[in-house]
């Protein structure tokens, strides 16, 4: 099985391509400020659904790898970071190319990026197999809370307002319920409209909400939408680093991996914070914390190692347990579910070939993405180049395609523009739109274990506090809400 | 508007919301014995919605603070926007009407249009680009990916 799946990535030619179309796709993507990884996986999913399972799984992985690491090239030669991620790459990648180091910036981060990959899928392959061997041994209960854990998590770190982030979570939930009802079929909130007795599908919210929504802020943004300051000229040569750097770096470089990684486990939590955490922890750690920020190798590895290594671990609840760490892999979730392939304890068992072949497709994406960004470095910049005004009303007619793709209905070409108007006025009102997307996610798995559970249980709750992993997690939920909440008052006091 | 004017609406919209989830949930029934039944979570879920937009609005209501009830400058060009979502809304109402080429082209111009400023406007450009690109994408979709896309008005092609 493990030669079985590792031999259908790699001795088949059309899925190395496509894992190679994928990561410069991604880095594109990745590297154009505006345009995310999450919105480059969501553009392809469609197209995916055609292929065969393999080839599909690992276009969607390329582009998820080539996503993440884009980010770093407009971080360094533009200071605005191309994805959320790499936000802390240009604290002192920026520097360096005001320097005249932007060459040296580059090679380290895109160096680093490809070790920060690789220790997170070794870590993906060797925690996720005892991990779902653990939640094979999950009954309803245990489900329930973890739903209920990822939520509040979810909830309580993406926003200032933990209140905004239960609320969206909440509606993001309600949405779930359109259409039949998990355990007995019943035909629910479809109003008497035929075109929701199927209910939402994924797809269309995740499109209306990250890219629909973005073409309307453009709209109010036109003024400035492209402003986007010069690039820095740049000369590459070899990865920037000499190997007394590199043993210099070591610990920084585990330091950073390690955090990515538990960052990434956690969910809700992207690569935006791992990256700031590694950073600060790198700062708070060095010899010389005052040389940070002003251009220094050190930032820069923190931030590229860090943000690299949450892509293997967001992967390792969303592959055993079917919890999407983040936005991009709850899509690649939506990927994986139209395959015929259920995340969860019995993957390794159900679909074991496909698990090692995402591992492999996974890694020869890292391979790729260390290749292209070296080699095409030059044409990278230059699409940066293409003026947004042109890119992004290209983007929306692809993303209506997407839509009416996955389910060959207009209707949800018009959901489309629903919800991406719903997510706008959420970003108007302050309100954060992961948490909708998490709670529309996981609804069905919380309703579903919670039914299945009071069913067992006689209607009795006490199960899910006697139960020990059930009470850890409701216990960590309860704790990040309580902290939470007196934080908020805390700031309140001192402002 | 400021944000306290923000949280209010917000949190009155979701108050709304959460009572029409309730009072659609009272129609949805159970039908298996010793099951809570599918309308249990949705009115748990209702029920929460609104207490938290209910504490979301006393909190609103109650907050004077200065940087609170003040608005902030914003650039946000309004028009900009609106033009951009009225081209949204009519091109996914006539996406089925006159079919994928004609809605698009018509989309992509004026969204062009919209987008860019007297600076870098090149209508020509444009009224090429608008035409090739919805081309491009329904032959690559329809010939080599297999899908069909409504083709309205050009059922012909």
């Amino acid at each position: 099985m493990v030669l079985q799946g590792i031999t259908s990535v790699l001795l088949s030619p059309l899925c190395l391509l496509l894992i190679t179309f994928g990561v410069i796709v991604g880095i594109i993507f990745g590297s154009i400020p505006g345009l995310s990884a999450t919105m480059a996986v969501v553009l392809f999913l469609p197209m995916s659904f055609g292929m065969e399972p393999m080839n599909g799984i690992a276009l969607l992985m390329g582009l998820y790898i080539g996503g993440i690491s884009g980010g770093l090239i407009s971080a360094i030669l533009l200071k605005i970071p191309g994805t959320p991620s790499s936000i802390a790459t240009v604290f002192d990648g920026g520097p360096m190319a005001d320097n005249g180091e932007a060459g040296k910036a580059l090679g380290v981060g895109i160096l680093y990026s490809f070790i920060g990959g690789l220790i997170s899928i070794a870590a993906l392959m060797f925690i996720s197999p005892p991990l779902a061997d653990i939640a094979l041994k999950f009954t309803p209960f245990e489900y329930f809370s973890i739903a209920l854990f990822s939520l509040t998590i979810i909830a309580s770190l993406s926003g200032d307002s933990l209140i905004n982030g239960l609320i969206s979570g909440l509606i993001g939930i309600a949405m779930s319920f359109v259409g039949i009802s998990p355990i007995d079929g019943f035909m629910r909130f479809s109003f008497n409209v035929t075109d929701l007795l199927g209910g939402f599908d994924i797809v269309v919210i995740l499109i209306g909400l990250f890219a629909v929504t973005d073409i309307i802020k453009a709209g109010y943004e036109r003024r400035t939408l492209d402003c986007q300051g010069t690039t820095k000229s740049y000369a590459i040569k070899g990865f920037g680093v000499s190997m007394k750097e590199f043993k210099e770096q070591f610990v920084n470089m585990i330091r950073s991996a390690l955090i990515g990684l538990g960052i990434g486990i956690l969910p809700g939590v992207g690569g935006s914070t791992s990256s700031i955490l590694a950073y600060s922890a790198a700062k708070n750690s060095s010899k010389y914390p005052e040389k940070f920020g002003t251009g220094i190798i050190d930032g820069v590895i923190a931030s590229e190692t860090s943000n690299n290594a949450t892509t293997g671990g967001a992967l390792i609840p969303l592959l055993t347990m079917g919890i999407p760490g983040n936005t991009v892999t709850a899509v690649i979730l939506g990927g994986l579910t139209i395959h015929g392939i259920s995340p969860g304890p019995l993957i390794f068992t159900k679909s074991g070939a496909i698990m090692y072949g995402i591992f492999a497709a996974l890694i020869f994406a890292n391979v790729i993405m260390l290749i292209a960004e070296y080699a095409g470095l030059k044409w990278f910049i230059k699409l940066m180049d293409i003026p947004k005004h042109i890119l992004l009303p290209i983007i929306m007619v692809l993303c209506a395609v997407g839509a009416f793709a996955s389910g060959n209905k207009v209707f949800d070409v018009v959901c489309i523009f629903a919800f991406g108007l719903v997510g706008f006025l959420f970003k108007q009102f302050n309100i954060p739109s992961t948490p909708f997307i998490i709670g529309f996610i996981l609804g069905p798995m919380a309703e579903q274990n919670l039914r299945r559970a009071l069913m067992v249980s006689d209607g009795s709750l006490l199960p899910f506090i006697t139960r020990p992993i059930s009470l850890v997690f409701l216990l960590i939920a309860a704790v990040s809400v309580i902290s939470t909440i007196s934080k908020s008052i805390r700031s309140k006091k001192t402002v | 508007m400021n944000n306290k004017q923000k949280d209010v609406i917000s949190s009155i919209v979701f108050l709304l919301f959460g009572i029409g989830l309730y009072i659609a949930s009272l129609s949805v029934t159970s039908i298996i014995k010793n099951d809570v039944g599918p309308a249990f979570m949705p009115k748990i879920v209702a029920a929460a919605i609104m207490i938290l937009a209910a504490t979301k609005l006393i909190f609103a209501l109650k907050n004077n603070c200065e940087g609170y009830v003040t608005k902030k400058e914003d650039d946000e060009d309004k028009k900009g926007g609106m033009l951009t979502i009225v081209a949204l809304l009519l091109y996914v109402i006539l996406f089925d009407v006159l079919g994928f080429i004609l809605s698009t082209v018509l989309y992509l111009f004026a969204q062009f249009m919209i987008l860019s400023n007297n600076g870098n406007r090149k209508g020509v450009l444009f009224g090429i680009l608008a035409i090739i690109v919805p081309l491009i994408i329904y032959f690559m979709f329809v010939y080599g990916f297999d899908l069909i896309l409504p083709s309205g008005v050009l059922g012909f092609i």
